[in-house]
């Protein structure tokens, strides 16, 4: 059975390139266009990876991965952060909030599928 | 743009100096235009001085603020550390009610052109999937049907539908070459039947010839037996009867030897058409065979074309997936260039509430507390997101990052 990753970007271009790469990779891939709309589409069946932007309206990245990790059930669920931002605080707080990489946009598809890969192994 | 504003200023500026030099000019022609008219009285001439004076302070005061205002426009908010208050304007500053009306036009000028570049790539990236998931669709249902040249999928597809079909019409040929041999085999056996019958024919002629020689016995027998006389009738009936059985004997061998020569004539003619329906066989056989080949090689050239053709599509199919992959890639560009926009058009609507609220204080007669310009830079500074926004902000050369930046935690 194909892993589930879900994918929260407000751009909805970028979740396009997202998607055609891990569906690409044989990857099941649930939307979210924010924070909260990831928060609220949580709950169904097991999500294996999520990978969230930082910068976004409503919720941004980095709480939305606090809340995240506030819920028993997605508590051990790994979180890439893919955004413009490569700035050493800010991916500080990404690690703080319970992030396990961080990878700056724009992405190559093998190396995030790789980084994918890796963490839904683990 | 810059030019044309300047020119404006100067125009604006020259026009301000003429103003400045020529009020008190025209009230020193008029005070001795009046005098001369006049043909000068004390009174007149007093008024004339005055005139003169009056004009001269004017000249003075306008000749004052004009400077004032060249040395504000020079050293504008110098530290910029402490609110500037102006209490003297009550109308804003040139720079300041132009910024007033063009920066909602900016804003919606960016907003427009932010939001069409994004509709355009959205539309663009949308399409680019859709090609992807219809090449992937295509390529799977090629795949399909030329069959997979893997061992592990052999039964599959076309290469699969010719195998099974050469295995089939082996499985034809090599039945028309067993039961060739049935007929070679029982054309042996009739040949040695043809032998037999030979062997028959010779014992038919052998009972012929024991017949014959039966019957001159009992007839020597008949003879004794007359000569006998009396004595020798009894011997007579048996040698009649012995000499009868020779006769039938001798027919029945004489039969035996038509029928003999019936039957190889008829096993002749069956091992005739035997030998030519073998014959036949063996030659349609062949002609099969070759036709089979024949077709077998043709077909093997066009599966072969087609598998070619579609290892050559499956190839270029996966170059155009990783092309458009590619693509869809730099298309996210996008992602970076928005956040800068609406960055921008974020300052641009800060500033223009700023001075919304400049105008509204000015309005009300109170004095204006310009915001400091130092801590709206450092607001404006966190608020980037890109490292291209804070290259350009400083200055610095360096367009959009390279990006794949990967740290794992």
């Amino acid at each position: 059975m194909a892993k589930k990753i879900m994918i929260v970007d407000d751009s909805t271009s970028l979740r396009n390139v997202v998607a055609i790469a891990l569906r690409g990779a044989g990857y099941e891939v649930v939307e979210a266009c924010d924070g909260k709309d990831a928060l609220a589409k949580l709950g169904g069946d097991k999500i294996h990876l999520i990978i969230s932007d930082v910068n976004m309206p409503n919720m941004d990245g980095i709480s939305f991965v606090k809340e995240l990790k506030k819920n028993p059930e997605y508590k051990f669920t790994p979180v890439i952060m893919l955004t413009t931002e490569g700035q050493e605080e800010t991916k500080k707080e990404g690690q703080a909030a319970g992030a396990k990489a961080w990878m700056v946009k724009p992405f190559k598809p093998p190396q995030m599928l790789e980084a994918v890969s890796k963490l839904v192994m683990a | 743009m810059g030019t044309q504003t300047e020119m404006t200023v100067q125009t604006k500026s020259s026009i301000n100096n003429a103003a400045d030099w020529w009020v008190p000019l025209l009230l020193v022609v008029i005070a001795g235009g009046s005098q001369s008219f006049a043909r000068s009285t004390v009174m007149e001439m007093a008024s004339v001085v005055g005139l003169v004076v009056l004009s001269l302070i004017c000249g003075w005061w306008l000749a004052r603020r004009r400077f004032f205002l060249q040395q504000q426009d020079a050293e504008p908010d110098e530290g910029g550390e402490q609110p500037v208050v102006d209490c003297n304007e009550s109308e804003p500053p040139w720079g300041e009610q132009l910024l007033r009306q063009a920066l909602p036009i900016w804003i919606r000028q960016v907003d427009s052109a932010r939001t069409q570049s994004e509709t355009a790539i959205q539309q663009l990236t949308e399409r680019f999937s859709g090609i992807v998931s219809e090449l992937g669709t295509t390529m799977a249902a090629s795949r399909e049907a030329a069959g997979d040249l893997s061992k592990d999928n052999i039964e599959a597809g076309m290469v699969g539908v010719f195998s099974d079909s050469e295995r089939d019409l082996g499985g034809v040929v090599q039945s028309l070459r067993n039961s060739m041999k049935s007929k070679s085999d029982m054309l042996t056996q009739i040949h040695a039947l043809n032998g037999h019958m030979d062997e028959m024919n010779g014992m038919a002629t052998e009972v012929a010839k024991i017949a014959g020689q039966t019957n001159l016995l009992a007839l020597n027998a008949a003879i004794e037996a007359a000569r006998a006389g009396e004595a020798g009738r009894g011997f007579a009936v048996v040698a009649d009867e012995v000499r009868a059985l020779s006769n039938l004997s001798g027919e029945t061998g004489k039969r035996m030897t038509e029928r003999v020569s019936q039957v190889r004539t008829a096993m002749s003619e069956a091992m005739r058409l035997t030998e030519q329906s073998v014959e036949e066989d063996e030659s349609s056989f062949a002609a099969s065979e070759i036709s089979i080949e024949n077709v077998m090689t043709r077909l093997r050239q066009v599966v072969d074309g087609l598998t070619k053709s579609a290892d050559l599509l499956q190839q270029s199919g996966e170059g155009i997936q990783l092309e458009i992959e590619d693509v869809l890639v730099a298309l996210q560009f996008q992602d970076r260039t928005s956040q800068i926009l609406v960055q921008v058009v974020r300052t641009q609507e800060e500033l223009n509430s700023h001075l919304e609220s400049y105008a509204s204080i000015r309005a009300a007669g109170r004095p204006v507390e310009y915001s400091d310009t130092d801590s709206w830079i450092q607001s404006m500074q966190k608020s980037y997101t890109t490292d291209e926004q804070r290259n350009n902000h400083y200055g610095k050369s360096g367009g959009a990052a390279g990006g794949s930046e990967l740290t794992f935690f």
